[in-house]
């Protein structure tokens, strides 16, 4: 008897633990359900997050600004692409670095980042000088912003967003210097009146006074003498309203090569003379340059007879001119490409280096006889043209002048 | 009858001096100054002129104003301007409002003279 009711016993348990394992076999099937539903919401999530994280590297890593982060003791975490190139460093070479070597002048940089670390400081647009590989001083514009610990609010770093602000120092010395050209010239109409109207009295009375006397009279040549002062100092006016008054450029369409010529039949017999050899040479399909022919006509020209002063036993006197499709004029924005560049170059005895920064200034001369106008009057006048000049030179072997004039596409040209 | 000549600037010894040189010169003219606009107006009131000789940049009447009045209420008075500015833009207004001629300060008495001789014969 007991026997069969050990043996129901044992089925009644039997079914119990196969009931139990069915129980358990589903909750199992349910846990793996929703493990697998994990999984697929997380994967999703993290390819989200890889695209967002790429996203961000490549806003970083190719923004124009260069950005550079340091840890709270200076240390360069982090430097985009932008940065590296401009330092002209690899990340090798930065990474793990302190930042204030990388400062043109260390102390500014310390004090920078000291005030960074220590007083919490925000720069904003602030100027400084960066020194890249090659001992290159750069300036740069550069702002500032923490990092800090999204839990605890703690600082953890420093970002560096900063810019190449060369083209920007240029275009604002070219601005104050046009500034100052502006009102050297209201002032030097105001001079021209005010010592050509003196002048006028003493030349008039003078001739006036000539025609009393005969010709071979010593006093008629007194006087002549007077009046070649008069021209002479009416001559030096004339320069240097050239200089701070020129007139408005009256731009056209204009072959470069045919005032070249037009220059070189002018200077033909002075170029024999002198035992100068002139040479010319264009790009085939140079464009016609869009100027003020005369204006240009006189800068070549004062190039031309500096050329020949700077070579006192002969030499060549060459002049060239191609056409850069990708040259950009700084301080010009947008559809300004192109420019037409002609160079003037001389075999002559070329200028040391300390005189290089002063050739542009007015009056400045290096001849006894010469007014030191030419050049500062021929920088103004391509500047009034929208065009630049440069200048290289090697003392003993030579001059050379660099003119940049935009290029202007002229819808009536056919190449 | 004479040919009549108005000289008219601020500059004293510019009007002297010219003044002298065409009372000198040979011809027959009668030859008058002024120091201002104002004046050359009120001597053209009493009396016409053939030609006016006249400075572009005075105080009160410029030259130009004095141009457009001449050229308003005696047009066949011929008007030579005279300026120590060397702009190109009085230049072309001189011409647009009539002016015979244009020189430039300081000027050649030579060809000044010549430019007189020519308008007024």
């Amino acid at each position: 008897m007991s026997s069969y009711l050990d043996r129901k016993k044992e089925s009644i348990r039997r079914v119990n633990k196969l009931m139990d394992d069915m129980a358990s076999g589903q909750a199992q099937k349910e846990q793996i359900d929703a493990l697998n539903f994990k999984y697929e919401k997380l994967s999703k999530k993290y390819d989200q997050l890889s695209q967002v994280f790429e996203f961000h590297k490549g806003i970083i890593q190719n923004i124009s600004s260069s950005m550079i982060t340091i840890d709270m003791e200076g240390i360069i975490t982090f430097a985009n692409k932008s940065a590296l190139h401009l330092l002209g460093f690899s990340a090798d070479n930065i990474l793990g670095k302190k930042i204030d070597l990388f400062f043109a002048e260390q102390d500014e940089g310390q004090q920078i980042v000291n005030a960074l670390i220590e007083q919490e400081k925000i720069y904003e647009s602030h100027e400084t000088r960066l020194l890249a590989s090659g001992e290159e001083v750069i300036p740069i514009g550069f702002s500032t912003t923490f990092l800090s610990d999204e839990k605890t609010g703690e600082r953890t770093g420093i970002v560096f967003i900063f810019r190449d602000i060369r083209d920007l120092i240029n275009f604002r010395k070219q601005m104050e210097r046009m500034d100052r050209l502006a009102t050297l010239g209201e002032l030097s109409a105001g001079i021209a009146h005010e010592i050509r109207n003196p002048l006028a009295g003493i030349k008039a009375s003078a001739q006036v006074l000539e025609e009393s006397f005969s010709p071979g009279d010593h006093r008629t040549q007194l006087i002549s003498r007077i009046v070649k002062e008069i021209d002479r100092t009416n001559k030096l006016l004339q320069s240097f309203f050239n200089f701070a008054k020129p007139n408005k450029p009256k731009p056209g369409f204009h072959s470069l090569k045919n005032i070249t010529e037009g220059i070189f039949l002018l200077l033909a017999t002075r170029l024999k003379r002198r035992k100068i050899k002139f040479h010319s040479e264009f790009e085939e399909k140079l464009p016609l340059i869009y100027i003020d022919e005369s204006q240009l006509e006189q800068v070549l020209l004062n190039l031309a007879l500096n050329a020949f002063d700077a070579m006192p036993d002969g030499g060549t006197l060459s002049i060239n001119a191609h056409f850069d499709t990708q040259y950009r004029f700084s301080g010009v924005e947008g559809s300004a490409h192109g420019a037409i560049i002609v160079t003037v170059k001389d075999t002559g005895v070329g200028i040391s280096n300390e005189k290089f920064e002063k050739i542009f200034n007015p009056f400045y001369t290096s001849k006894s006889d010469g007014v030191g106008l030419g050049l500062s009057i021929s920088s103004r006048l391509l500047e009034e043209n929208q065009s630049k000049i440069e200048v290289d030179s090697t003392l003993g072997k030579g001059t050379s002048f660099t003119i940049y004039l935009p290029y202007v596409h002229d819808n009536r040209q056919e190449y | 009858m004479a040919r009549r000549l108005l000289i008219v600037d601020d500059e004293e010894t510019l009007t002297f001096s010219l003044y002298q040189s065409f009372i000198l010169s040979k011809k027959d003219y009668e030859v008058a100054t002024a120091g201002s606009g104002e004046e050359a107006l009120e001597k053209m009131g009493e009396e016409p002129f053939d030609l006016v000789l006249t400075d572009i940049f005075m105080p009160g009447i410029s030259g130009l104003d004095l141009l457009r009045e001449i050229k308003t209420n005696y047009p066949s008075t011929d008007v030579i301007m005279m300026t120590a500015y060397g702009s190109s833009e009085k230049k072309e207004e001189a011409a647009t409002f009539g002016a015979a001629h244009y020189v430039e300060k300081p000027f050649d008495m030579k060809n000044l003279k010549e430019l007189v001789f020519n308008i007024l014969g």
